[in-house]
């Protein structure tokens, strides 16, 4: 079957082309023995007596190739298709290259409304990762995670696997453990490196009981050495032009009925602190007159508990002792420790939190990084 | 009462170095948790552990 002859759109099987355009005309498949248009395939439709009979040994079909030559419609025609979209693609100035994400190559009339539009849409954009991690090459979190790990463990204990690690309980031996190295105060870096200025650092409670959440943060039960230690941080901070607090005051030894229990209808009081007068003086409040004094803070956090009845916050002679012996600030704990804050002024609280008083409060709008004393970080 | 509370509040930023310093515009917050602190963090706390031996039976 030539290419030239024009076909209608009837079905015809191999053998009955074969059988047809034998005496005329010789395939060019006339030496493969499987291919219908092949001498020995031509053979086997003889003995059938005129019998339709597909060859089933014919990769493509017949009627694929009928349909091929005989269609009349030129759009039916992928090439032609192809060139026709292309074509209209190019008049309306969209190449086809532009679908790779590159920019038209067309130049365009300056009257076509589209052209931002476009612009904006095949502009380069970066790729998923890049908007993730704003533009920086994103490494993975086997990455990060083996980087702290292989720190922290010598050469020959070294973990081996992400989830090995997790299993691996052993502390690496002494010999090979760096020492310690001296470095400059790190709390007072850690608040100027997060643009903090009012530092809430030495944690001045002497816990009494192991239990409270809080505890570790504080430097321990003796007032000499807790004092000692917490006014060389407050120094230490202080140096790095940080606002220093000292917290809280006072007798905030446990956390048990720290700020009150929700009851259906209101907020109960807090724990109520017995404590004898020297008890107060010698013990609860030394580190807090030590830090005022030689430590340098700069401000008093008041606790939520009560001592001796009344909240610290509105106790007026305890609140005395500590404004005697220094110029700075004496501030509230944050949300409920100030319910009354007529009480707490006339007490002599000198600033409310940034999340105590009304919503349309000057204190509860100043943003955090105003640098203003409203609230600490 | 409201002079006192301005005046220990202006005391304090003065003192602290806040207004002259204003260090509230950095925010590099790659300084905090470095490698160094976690390590010397972690050293600190296994050198001041202290374990005891109630040999005697005196802790309770």
């Amino acid at each position: 079957m030539s290419v030239g002859s024009r076909q209608t759109g009837t079905v015809k099987t191999s053998s009955e082309v074969s059988d047809s355009s034998r005496s005329t005309h010789r395939s060019a498949f006339h030496n493969w023995p499987d291919h219908p248009g092949s001498a020995s395939c031509a053979k086997l439709g003889q003995g059938d007596g005129g019998l339709v009979q597909r060859d089933l040994t014919d990769p493509v079909p017949e009627v694929i190739r009928v349909t091929f030559h005989t269609s009349r419609a030129p759009l039916a025609h992928p090439v032609l298709a192809v060139a026709l979209v292309a074509a209209l693609n190019k008049h309306r100035g969209v190449g086809s290259r532009d679908f790779c994400g590159q920019r038209p190559t067309v130049a365009q009339p300056a009257s076509d409304r589209f052209a931002a539009r476009r612009e904006a849409f095949f502009r380069a954009r970066p790729r998923r990762e890049d908007r993730r991690t704003h533009g920086r090459p994103r490494a993975s979190r086997q990455v990060q995670r083996s980087a702290s790990e292989l720190a922290r463990w010598p050469e020959r204990h070294r973990p081996v696997g992400r989830w090995l690690s997790l299993l691996h309980l052993r502390r690496p031996p002494h010999s090979t453990r760096t020492p310690p190295a001296r470095s400059a105060p790190q709390p007072a870096r850690n608040c100027a490196a997060k643009g903090a200025t009012y530092g809430l650092d030495p944690q001045r409670t002497s816990h009494a009981h192991p239990l409270p959440g809080r505890q570790p943060e504080n430097l321990g039960e003796d007032p000499l050495l807790a004092s000692t230690l917490a006014s060389a941080e407050s120094s230490a901070t202080k140096s790095q032009n940080v606002l220093v607090t000292a917290k809280h005051y006072v007798g905030n030894n446990q956390g048990y009925w720290r700020t009150g229990y929700f009851t259906s209808t209101r907020r109960t009081t807090a724990i109520n602190d017995q404590v004898s007068q020297r008890a107060l003086h010698e013990i609860y409040e030394r580190p807090f007159d030590q830090l005022v004094t030689s430590g340098g803070a700069d401000a008093v956090m008041c606790s939520y508990n009560a001592v001796n009845g009344t909240q610290v916050r509105k106790n007026k002679p305890l609140l005395d002792d500590i404004k005697s012996k220094f110029n700075d600030i004496v501030t509230a704990d944050f949300r409920l420790a100030l319910r009354d804050q007529v009480a707490a002024a006339d007490a002599g609280v000198d600033l409310p939190q940034y999340d105590q008083g009304k919503w349309w409060s000057v204190t509860r709008h100043l943003h955090v990084r105003s640098g203003l004393p409203v609230c600490a970080r | 009462m409201l002079d006192e509370g301005v005046r220990r509040v202006l005391f304090a930023v003065f003192d602290s170095g806040l207004f002259d310093h204003p260090n509230n515009l950095s925010d590099d917050k790659g300084l905090v948790s470095t490698l160094a602190n976690q390590q010397l963090t972690a050293d600190v706390a296994a050198s001041s552990m202290v374990m005891l031996k109630n040999d005697s039976r005196v802790l309770p």
